[in-house]
């Protein structure tokens, strides 16, 4: 018991939150999780809001403007998966985070560490995604419910769309 | 409090004056805004029931926000400092289920009914196959052994802004399918690659077109006309370039265009007969190239890298003339190259490759050689 008291006493600097980054990356802290959460979606929510720029920017006069319509395909697909899976679902995450536990009077979310975890996990996610529309044929481009046989037909010529579904398998974990 | 009222005074006649001078205006503009009554039966049912229930929407719009603005309005912590502090109210929560459930039974006995008869499946007095391929719709006549393809027939340049748009941008084609007024139409629809939807507004047809499943829709058309739909099922690159066109006559000019059709077929037919020089089919083949072939393989026969080869400099098209006439005939499977052998007639399949040969400055690099109808009536023949 004494041994305890006297690390206590020695753990006294350490108190509080790690600051700076290590804050955000180790964080247990449901309020900070939520707060990732909402920053990481209003990013987004920008990123798929200049994709619908470029949709609306094609649409502004009939013809052929300033998109191919291959990319304007993948446009809209991606547009769609990252405003939803990106955009709307971790907004409302961010909320629950922050305000559940609050609400129904628990002191953080059950399983702390996981949370932290399931936020990391869509930065990730998200990178490989948008990394997809480097590769040489283009991001998805079979809307973002991957229509059938349409999907199949633009995969034999991708190697990349198992990319995409991995980054659509992880979303749930949040 | 007299702020509010000198406010909501003048709001009121601000209203009445701009909606006046609205309503002339707005009335002649409203038919372009709101959903078509369509040339059909089903389509002005469809108009009704879609009336209906937009004026039941608004009235409960102004039920529900009256009594939450008059709430936000009447029951200020000024006003009403002490909360109210009853729970629960047995007559109130009984009418908000009930009443919503009676509007539900209203809203869905007339629109099953419509629904229902939209869902009759029995034939028609014509009944036409309508298949979906990557990127124009087939038509197959099934009593009168017509078949053509509707390919988009708006110029590219149009599209590529180097001239003016037409009247019609992207909503006409080449071949227009054509229907007897006053006769049940039924249209079996399906798809040959992707899933698309046959979609005609004026007719409130919105059909899904799927490999494999045929869908049915029907109509009769009371009116002689000019229709105009689209492709609503994304189906790739080209997914706004396939529209719809239909024309509903009376029935003897119907009668008519079946037997043209017909004579038209024989003397395709017949073209396979003729001596051709490489010249003539290079002419004939350009304008098929263009109709079937540019929306992959591009105008100067580039293609789109990755994803559909390029023809220029292809080995197949400059020294494989066997090869290339198979792709042709059979399609390349699990790819978006497909069969054209039942798209072309022999000559058409001829020209088409021997323009390809000829062209982009493939006749110098390759072996040159054409391809004749003959050629392709051998394919066939040594297939049987
Ligand atoms: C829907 C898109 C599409 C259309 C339309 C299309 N092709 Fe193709 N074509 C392809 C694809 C994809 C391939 C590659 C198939 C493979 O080998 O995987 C191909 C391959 C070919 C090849 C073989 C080229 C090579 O070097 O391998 C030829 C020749 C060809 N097409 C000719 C034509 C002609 C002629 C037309 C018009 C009648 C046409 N294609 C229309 C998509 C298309
Ligand atoms: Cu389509």
């Amino acid at each position: 018991m004494s041994a305890v008291i006297e690390n206590h006493h020695d753990d006294h600097g350490h108190h509080g939150p790690a600051k700076g980054l290590k804050r955000w990356f180790y964080t247990t802290n449901h309020k900070d999780i939520g707060t990732l959460y909402l920053w990481f979606s209003f990013a987004m929510f920008l990123i798929g809001g200049a994709m619908a720029m470029i949709i609306r920017a094609e649409l502004f006069q009939p013809g052929m403007q300033i998109v191919e319509p291959e990319f304007y395909n993948q446009m809209i697909t991606l547009h769609g998966l990252i405003m939803i899976f990106g955009g709307v679902m971790p907004a409302f995450v961010g909320l629950a985070n922050w305000l559940v536990p609050m609400m129904i009077g628990a002191p953080d979310m059950a399983l702390p560490r996981m949370n932290n975890l399931s936020f990391w996990i869509l930065p990730f996610a998200f990178t490989m995604m948008l990394s997809t529309l480097f590769m040489e044929s283009g991001g998805p481009a079979a809307g973002w419910t991957l229509y059938p046989l349409l999907f199949q037909l633009l995969m034999r010529h991708q190697a990349q769309p198992s990319l995409y579904f991995l980054c659509i398998l992880w979303e749930p974990h949040q | 409090m007299t702020n509010v009222r000198s406010l909501i005074c003048s709001f009121k006649t601000q209203f009445t004056v701009i909606f006046f001078a609205l309503s002339n205006k707005a009335l002649a503009e409203w038919e372009d805004l709101n959903m078509t009554q369509g040339a059909t039966a089903i389509s002005r049912e469809v108009y009704d029931l879609h009336m209906l229930i937009f004026w039941i929407c608004v009235a409960i719009g102004v039920v529900v926000f009256s009594v939450m603005f008059y709430s936000m309005y009447a029951f200020t912590k000024k006003k009403n400092p002490v909360a109210a502090t009853f729970h629960e109210n047995t007559k109130v929560e009984l009418a908000w289920t009930i009443i919503p459930f009676l509007i539900l039974i209203a809203m869905a006995v007339p629109a099953s009914k419509t629904l229902q008869s939209i869902y009759n499946d029995e034939a028609g007095d014509v009944n036409i196959q309508v298949v979906g391929h990557q990127w124009y719709w087939q038509y197959r006549y099934l009593e009168d052994d017509v078949n053509f393809y509707a390919n988009l027939s708006t110029d590219q340049d149009e599209i590529y802004n180097k001239v003016p748009k037409g009247e019609n941008y992207l909503q006409e084609v080449d071949e227009i399918v054509v229907i007897p007024v006053g006769k049940k139409v039924r249209f079996l629809i399906t798809a040959n690659d992707v899933i698309h939807s046959w979609w005609v507004p004026a007719f409130a047809i919105k059909q899904d077109a799927i490999p494999g499943f045929i869908n049915t829709a029907w109509t009769i058309v009371d009116e002689p006309g000019l229709f105009r739909g689209k492709c609503t099922e994304l189906c790739g690159k080209n997914h706004g370039f396939m529209p719809i066109v239909v024309k509903a006559v009376e029935q003897d000019e119907y009668d008519l265009w079946i037997k043209e059709k017909q004579s038209a077929a024989i003397a395709l037919a017949e073209l396979t007969e003729k001596d051709w020089t490489a010249e003539e089919l290079v002419a004939r083949g350009e304008s098929l190239y263009i109709t079937n072939c540019v929306a992959c393989h591009g105008p100067s026969g580039a293609g789109v890298t990755g994803i559909f080869p390029a023809l220029a400099g292809s080995d197949i098209v400059l020294n494989n003339k066997a090869r290339q006439i198979e792709i042709l005939m059979e399609g390349v499977q699990g790819a978006a190259m497909a069969s054209y052998a039942e798209k072309l007639a022999e000559v058409d399949m001829a020209a088409v490759i021997t323009y390809t040969r000829r062209s982009w400055g493939n006749a110098e690099k390759g072996d040159g050689e054409i391809v004749v109808p003959k050629d392709i009536v051998e394919y066939k023949q040594n297939k049987i």
